[in-house]
Parts: C-alpha cells; structure tokens; sequence
C-alpha cells in the first residue's frame, strides 16, 4: 500500500513549532507538529510513498536507537493524518 | 437623532407601538415592548444610540411581551420574538430587559455569515485593539467594564464581530452584562458609571448592564483592526501573570469560542489565520485590578 496526500484537500498555516490544517474535505481544523510540512514534502515530490519509505526518509541520520523512537512518533503522526483524511492509502 | 433627543414619552410610545428602530453597529433593528423595565433600561442604556426613520430598512424586529395566557398574570413570564418566532422559552417578566440583550446576541450571532463571531469582549485603545476571549465565569466582563472604565473604547462585551472580507472588527458598543458582585465592584470603582436595573435570580445570578462610553458609541461605525489576543483568567489571589501564548494554541483556543466558525468553514479559516497571524497573543490570569490595568497600558505603549 502507498500513501499519497489527498488532493487539494488542505489549508496550512504555519505558525513555527505547529501547524494549523484546515481540511475541506470534512470542515475540520486540525493542530498538528510541523514536522508535517516535511513529510508533505516528501510526499509530494515522490520521493517516498510506502510507509517505510517515509520513515526512512524522516529518520534517516539519527542513530539506531533514536531512529526507532522516531520511527514511532511519525507512525503516529502518519495514522493522524490518514484519520483526518489529509493523506490516503491508495 | 439619538434616543436621548427624544422626549421619554415619545420613545416609551414607539417602544409601545412597535415603530422604535434603532441603530445598533452594522445592524437595524425594531424593537418592541409594551414592558416599562425594558424601555426604560432602552432608554438609559442606549441613550447615545441614533434612531432611524420609518423608511429605514430593518435586519431583525424584535418584541418581547407578556404570553397571551394566565402566565400574563400569575408569575409573570415574557416571551422574545425575533421576526416572529420565538426561539426561546419564556422567562419570568423581571428578566425582560436582560432577555431582549440575550435576544439581540442571538440575533446577531444566528445570522450574520459576514462575519466571524466570537465569545469574545473587544476593544481599542490608541491603535491598539485587543479580543479577550473566554469562557463564562473568567472575568471578562468584569475585566471589560474596568479597561472602558480606564479609557479604552468599548467595541463590544459579549461579541467580536469579524468580517470575513477584511478581517477588521466592526463595533456594536452595547451595554457591558456584569454579574454578581462584579456590579458592586464597578458601582464603587466607577460611580459616574450609568447601570440598568439590578435584576435578581437569572441563570446566570444577578444581573446589571453597564451603559457604554459615549466615546464608544460615537465610534460605533469605525472598524479596528485587531492587534492582540489575550485569554483573560480571573483567579482570587493569584499573581499577575501574562505568558505569551503559541499561536497555533490561541487559533485553536480563538475556534472554541467561536459561533459560527464551523458554518463558515473555508472563510472562516482564513479570516481567523488572518488574525491570528497579525496579533500577539497571551493567556493572562489576574487578580487585582491595578496590576492588570498597567498590563493593558502597557500594551498601548508597547504598540504606539
């Protein structure tokens, strides 16, 4: 399975450590870290689209240890973001 | 001509008939009652407020009256109406003044898409235009009727009405709802201050408005900018203490105390990004007034 951002769904403000998502889609306003700027961008350049590719692109210069606590974090962030309809499983 | 510059007859005759509208920020509205307590507080109340002519085109009528059954009689209860229907339930008659500020709130409120509305006090000192936001039982009112008291332009107590075409805040200048013992607090701060009557036992206790600065209704028709959003607390013994809030937190903390933000879904966004963006925001707990006064002024010099 891929992810992929749903189309022209969202409004972002960024306000520095957070970020403000309106999705059209549902009328939702969401606040979410703003380490999702980077995974939209990575998203949408292609440069990854399987879940794992994601995570080893997040997480690719930290260590070991650290690269699993990371990996956890943006599991959880990626699981937000489908569940707000902002990116889709295709 | 103002409601001042009418003979009391005169208004209480309109009032009576239903031929009283009144100019009330950006709106128009009819108002008609053939009970003396909300007349009279109309006319103390809202003594600086222009009364337009039969031509005039109206946005909402509204009436407040006794029930045509016992309840007329037996534990009086009065009724509002706006253009005709009654989206409350009857309070009992002593509330009727209070009743028809509730009204005019839910009138606004309800239908006005033009604007982004929220639970908010506004005001504006020399440039500088702050929305307190906050919940019932925070101080606000309180707090609002103290800056007014110290200077400030009173833009509106119970809401901030922003248009969504340019993000300015249009003033409404009605009179301040203080409650409880903050009515005996201004009453002794501010003597010179005009209240309504004192009505006892509401669901929110007691109950006294507080008539605005005629500064604040001169200014009625000048929009503000808002340059500062602070998140008010009053807490009984607590030092002053004002902690810059994140603005991503205050947006989110700005929605809880919208209205009608969820309606206006894109638009609304954009309007309240386009606030947030452009204040500083701050929560803000406080327990004696001097202390937060000098915090406001502060802000004003901070801005000038």
């Amino acid at each position: 399975m891929k992810l992929a951002l749903v189309k022209h769904e969202i409004i972002i403000s960024d306000f520095g450590e957070n970020v403000v998502l309106f999705v059209k889609s549902t009328g939702q306003t969401h606040i979410l870290d703003a380490v999702v700027l980077i995974l939209f961008s990575l998203l949408k350049n292609r440069v990854a689209s399987t879940h794992q590719e994601l995570l080893d692109a997040l997480a690719q210069s930290e260590a070991f240890e650290e690269k699993n606590l990371l990996s956890q974090y943006f599991t959880d962030i990626i699981t937000s973001l489908i569940d707000i309809k902002v990116i889709e499983l295709i | 001509m103002k409601i001042k510059d009418y003979p009391n007859k005169e208004i209480l005759r309109r009032c009576k008939k239903g031929t009283l509208f009144i100019k009330i920020g950006a709106f128009n509205f009819s108002i008609q009652s053939p009970i003396g307590a909300v007349s009279h507080n109309l006319i103390k109340l809202y003594s600086e407020f222009t009364v337009l002519d039969e031509h005039a085109l109206i946005d909402f009528e509204v009436l407040i009256k006794y029930p045509n059954t016992l309840r007329r009689w037996i534990k009086p209860q009065v009724n509002f109406y706006c253009d005709g229907k009654a989206p409350f339930l009857p309070l009992p008659a002593s509330q009727a003044f209070p009743f028809l500020e509730w009204g005019l709130n839910w009138c606004i409120a309800q239908h006005s898409l033009q604007y982004l509305s929220l639970h908010a006090a506004v005001l504006e000192n020399k440039g500088t235009c702050i929305i307190l936001p906050a919940e019932s039982g925070s101080g606000k009112s309180t707090l609002t009727a103290l800056l007014m008291a110290d200077g400030w332009r009173l833009l509106s107590d119970e809401m901030t009405l922003i248009s969504t075409k340019n993000a300015m805040i249009s003033p409404l200048a009605r009179p301040v709802s203080l409650k409880n013992e903050s009515i005996s607090l201004l009453q002794q701060s501010w003597p010179d201050a005009v209240f309504g009557d004192i009505v006892d036992d509401t669901n929110k206790g007691t109950i006294s408005h507080l008539k605005a600065t005629d500064v604040s209704t001169q200014k009625m028709l000048e929009q503000a900018s808002p340059t500062t959003i602070v998140f008010p607390k009053y807490q009984a013994g607590a030092a002053m203490k004002a902690t810059p809030k994140d603005k991503a937190l205050a947006f989110m903390a700005v929605i809880e105390n919208s209205f009608n933000y969820g309606l206006l879904r894109e638009q609304g966004f954009n309007t309240l990004n386009k606030v947030v963006q452009q204040c500083e925001c701050y929560d803000f707990t406080y327990s004696e007034t001097p202390d937060a006064l000098a915090f406001f002024r502060n802000l004003v010099n901070n801005h000038e």
